[in-house]
């Protein structure tokens, strides 16, 4: 069996939706995409490890905030405008109500809350962070709207009994 | 304090009871039986006792026995509680506090609530921000009544910033417009020195121009008169001595005639006897030259509440007028006013003569060769003052000039300070 890549992402792999689910339309029920990631989590972590599992799914998430970006967001002439437009889509699409706590541009460092996510919300308690996807997601967009690399870490999560995702973002550490 | 919030609390600690250590939870649960008999025995008489047996059961949560009740893992169970439940406490406290830092430590479902608040307040203080940078499109959308009154002061704010733009861009556009008004200020008043000193070399031409005359020719001319007497006195043939007499004549003739061109050419002595009579004697030689025109005068100001320079202008435009009636008019009545009230002088000249079509403008005047009326509409300007031009084909014209009472001597005449 040959290893050669056969899916290298493209937004044509996600097809023409409004062609292909005429009565259906583009949205599905949350437990179904909860049980996609978490069964490709389960089987990830028994192949390569937890942590491994972990970078594949904030590369991953990273790959998809700049697809997101690209497809349907920017460019902005305002900070405002790309806040705005970004809390608007994550609503309309359902993906979560994001609000944004802290922004500097300058320092590019952001706080920001995802309440009612996709990943976590209404999870049990488990006593640490698991929106490692969310992380991903979130570095993507705003590295795409700030040119900037990015480091983002999910700081408060339902997980650990909060009511809403918090993540920090900041301006990566040079990799050695 | 009524009985069915401590029934409730007895509930809770009873939900409680199910999943904690039965023989540490059963003890807070009797406590707090004892507050419920306490309370429904305490309803109407001394409050103290129920509140004590409240405060004991939280008293109670909040410092559990050492070691706390219960196997291993209760004990650990219930380590983790209590932490959460003290960071809770703490959370709370900041909370209360005005801290809203995101780097307060807490964890458990208890706190989470109290996080997401906390995360709303961290939220508005970012849109506070945001508006404070002038970013208007901020909108609360939970919070209750509070985002109703918080959306309002956002467009009461937005509305404010667009007034004031708009006054800004007002005050642009005026300081554009005084802008534009100040250069052409400055450019008439640069073209009126121009025209002033043009008027002053006119009036000193024409001064040098009667002295020449005076001194030449008009010298010349009555020698000849002198000589012609001598020669009319010795005559004895009396054909030679009637054309000596014709001569004679002539020669006086040109005398006067001399003196009166000489006369009109020297300004009036405006000075010593004032517009009016300037004016007056001007119309009476006038007449005289001309007896076949009416001419009626109506001149009610002296126009001493002019300058010396305007009074030349208004004597020179009337005498211009009344040469352009002669020159093109065919007129046979003329009438000439000089009245004046608190704020203007007027001079008004006019004829029922065979009238023109006015030129729009002064440039077309110049064109069409009506050079002596854009030399009084230069004096009229030089002076401050404006001068109008009516008149139709066969219907006459009226020619009126008004000039500023007292204008600033230093505008007039910047040269006399
Ligand atoms: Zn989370």
């Amino acid at each position: 069996m040959s290893n050669e890549q056969k899916y290298r992402f493209s937004w044509d792999l996600l097809g023409n939706i409004p062609l292909g689910r005429p009565n259906l339309g583009p949205r599905t029920r949350l437990e179904v995409y909860r049980l996609m990631q978490f069964t490709l989590r389960d089987v990830l972590e028994r192949h390569v490890g937890a942590g491994e599992t972990d970078r594949i799914f904030l590369e991953a998430g990273r790959m998809a905030g700049v697809e997101f970006y690209r497809h349907f967001l920017g460019p902005f002439d305002s900070f405002s405008d790309f806040a705005n437009s970004l809390q608007a889509i994550f609503k309309e699409m359902d993906i979560g109500i994001l609000r944004f706590e802290q922004s500097d541009l300058d320092s590019c460092t952001f706080l920001l809350t995802v309440s009612e996510d996709m990943d976590c919300s209404g999870l049990p308690e488990l006593g640490y962070e698991i929106c490692t996807y969310d992380e991903g997601f979130i570095a993507g967009l705003l590295e795409e709207y700030t040119g900037l690399p990015l480091e983002v870490q999910e700081i408060d999560c339902w997980c650990t009994g909060s009511r809403t995702c918090r993540f920090r973002a900041r301006p990566a550490a040079p990799s050695a | 304090m009524d009985t069915t919030l401590l029934e409730a609390l007895k509930a809770h600690i009873d939900a409680a009871a199910s999943s904690g250590d039965p023989q540490y939870l059963a003890d807070l649960a009797g406590l707090l039986e004892q507050a419920a008999a306490g309370i429904r025995r305490g309803i109407g008489q001394d409050p103290d006792p129920v509140l004590r047996a409240v405060c004991d059961v939280y008293y109670m949560a909040a410092e559990p026995p050492d070691p706390l009740p219960g196997d291993p893992e209760d004990q650990a169970r219930l380590a983790r509680l209590l932490a959460d439940m003290r960071a809770t406490q703490r959370f709370a406290l900041a909370l209360s506090q005005g801290d809203l830092s995101a780097d307060l430590e807490v964890r458990g479902y208890s706190a989470g609530s109290l996080k997401s608040l906390q995360a709303s307040l961290r939220h508005l203080t970012w849109q506070t921000a945001m508006i404070a940078k002038g970013d208007f499109s901020q909108q609360v959308d939970f919070m209750g009544d509070f985002s109703t009154s918080f959306n309002a002061m956002v467009r009461s704010l937005a509305e404010a910033r667009d007034q004031i733009q708009r006054q800004n861009e007002e005050l642009a556009r005026i300081n554009a417009s005084l802008r534009e008004e100040i250069a052409s200020r400055r450019q008439a008043t640069a073209r009126l020195q121009v025209q002033r000193q043009l008027l002053e070399q006119r009036e000193q031409e024409r001064l040098r121009i009667a002295r020449d005359l005076h001194d030449g020719p008009l010298q010349e001319v009555i020698a000849l008169v002198y000589a012609l007497e001598v020669l009319l006195q010795s005559c004895n043939d009396p054909a030679v001595c009637e054309t000596l007499q014709e001569t004679l004549e002539i020669a006086l003739q040109v005398t006067r005639e001399l003196r009166q061109f000489a006369g009109e050419l020297r300004p009036p002595a405006l000075a010593r006897f004032g517009l009016k009579k300037a004016i007056a004697s001007y119309l009476e030689n006038f007449q005289k030259k001309h007896p076949n025109l009416r001419l009626e005068a109506h001149l009610d100001s002296n126009g001493d509440q002019l300058s010396e320079t305007t009074r030349l202008a208004l004597y020179r435009i009337h005498q211009e007028a009344l040469n352009n009636i002669v020159k093109h008019a065919g007129a046979s009545r003329v009438q000439v006013w000089l009245q004046a009230d608190g704020e203007r002088v007027r001079l008004r000249i006019e004829d029922d003569g065979r009238g023109f079509e006015p030129p729009a403008g002064w440039l077309e005047l110049a064109d069409d060769g009506h050079l002596g009326l854009v030399g009084m509409q230069e004096r009229a300007e030089a002076a401050g003052g404006q001068l109008e031009i009516w008149s139709r084909p066969q219907q006459g014209t009226r020619i009126q000039v008004t000039v500023p009472a007292c204008p600033s001597r230093s505008r007039e005449n910047p040269g006399e300070r």
